[in-house]
């Protein structure tokens, strides 16, 4: 498979269409883009799309339906079109003000087997004017009540910031809780699921340490 | 009767459409991190160790080569997208200063190389050199939030760093300031001229 290089015209987005934000991103104001691999074909059709770097909350399918709809121009090797292996990104940005807080970052640590928590009710602390850049990540526990448990700051810009994230989750989130099916098609059991969610107010983003480490051992 | 009320409604839509606008400039003139503090004075500036970045498109680029020049270091991600916001005030910085004494450099902060930056490169066209250091290196840059961006003057020493999205027109004044300032004149020394000293990253944040 060719990739864009010397030999190899990369093929050139002609058309994209505007992304769909899910639910639950929308309330968390997930901020972000997901990374695809795709093959973009000699006919200037995309195919094998595959995530290479997640947002969560399920814009990682919504951008991989949204690259679908992408248009291209084939890339080209010697004047003809041929297919080529690229990256592409889908960029999802919430309504929201400089220094409204948002999340940037939405990670469920658990295996395949279990079916995520999803978001169903999110507030934020109120937006205040005061001008600093600040970012708190933490981790906690989706409980078999879909509550938010054992919610610990792993880092932050200044600790001033954490006590009302810490209190506006704890109180304002809530979750459908993680599902562990013993068969495909058995009614799941709801079970602990750990997250990390990195927030930010301002016009930055924390740079997330490599990897994502399980809550407990950081 | 609904003919009569036609010219009200209008004049009604004119208005809200009038607020409409004036609420999305305000919502838009609101993501924007100014940092209207201007660069510091001279004597507060501290110097910035020798950069040493293996380029995208091959070759390493030098801190150390563009002595006399003022640099514009503006570290980003793919992913941020703050950055998303600020690069096209850069490209135009960088196309508009071209010759007359500024050298942006952008630094990449992603993983995975080229293949993660491409579609990002292949959206704005990046007129200035894009670095990629090695992050699991402990030469690799010591930035905790993207934007950051290091403005160093002529001397080598950084004169102002900005975290978020900065506004093109607040790059512009300062680095306007910083292009006014003489370049200080070499030290004559009996020693002899040494190498630039390896790989270090922005230590004077």
């Amino acid at each position: 498979m060719s990739r864009p290089g010397p030999d190899v015209a990369a093929p050139f987005v002609t058309a994209k269409p505007k992304p769909e934000y899910t639910g639950e991103a929308r309330l968390a104001r997930l901020e972000g883009s997901v990374l695809l691999s795709l093959i973009v074909g000699a006919d200037g059709l995309p195919r094998d799309i595959q995530v290479v770097r997640s947002l969560g909350l399920g814009l990682d399918e919504s951008a991989v339906e949204n690259l679908r709809a992408w248009q291209f121009k084939a890339g080209s090797r010697n004047g003809s079109a041929v297919d080529v292996l690229v990256n592409e990104e889908v960029f999802f940005r919430p309504q929201r003000t400089l220094w409204d807080w948002h999340a940037v970052r939405a990670v469920f640590l658990s295996p395949q087997s279990i079916e995520r928590p999803v978001l169903i009710q999110a507030k934020f602390p109120a937006t205040i004017s005061v001008e600093e850049n600040a970012s708190v990540t933490m981790t906690f526990d989706v409980g078999p009540r879909g509550v938010p448990v054992n919610l610990r700051v792993v880092k932050s810009s200044n600790a001033k910031w954490e006590a009302e994230l810490l209190r506006a989750v704890s109180e304002d989130w809530r979750f459908r809780p993680g599902y562990i099916h013993a068969k495909a098609t058995t009614v799941g059991k709801p079970t602990t699921v750990p997250a990390w969610f990195e927030f930010v107010r301002g016009s930055h983003s924390p740079i997330p340490p490599l990897p994502i480490p399980a809550p407990g051992n950081p | 009767m609904g003919v009569e009320n036609k010219p009200k409604y209008r004049k009604l839509l004119s208005y809200l459409l009038f607020a409409g606008a004036i609420l999305w400039i305000a919502i838009a003139s609101q993501s924007w991190s100014d940092q209207k503090a201007g660069v510091r004075p001279v004597k507060d500036r501290t110097p910035v160790a020798n950069l040493v970045f293996p380029q995208l498109n091959g070759g390493s680029w030098r801190l150390s080569d563009h002595r006399g020049e003022v640099v514009l270091i503006n570290y980003w991600a793919s992913w941020c997208a703050p950055c998303r916001q600020e690069t096209p005030g850069l490209i135009d910085l960088a196309r508009d200063y071209r010759y007359r004494g500024l050298s942006v450099v952008g630094i990449s902060m992603d993983e995975g190389g080229k293949p993660a930056v491409e579609s990002f490169l292949r959206e704005f066209h990046l007129p200035y050199p894009v670095l990629m250091p090695n992050l699991a290196s402990p030469s690799a840059p010591a930035i905790d939030a993207l934007p950051t961006t290091v403005l160093v003057d002529r001397n080598g020493r950084v004169a102002k760093s900005y975290v978020g999205a900065v506004r093109e027109t607040v790059f512009r004044a300062d680095v306007d300031r910083l292009l006014a300032e003489q370049p200080a004149a070499p030290a004559v020394t009996a020693s002899p001229i040494r190498k630039p000293s390896g790989v270090a990253h922005v230590s004077a944040l």
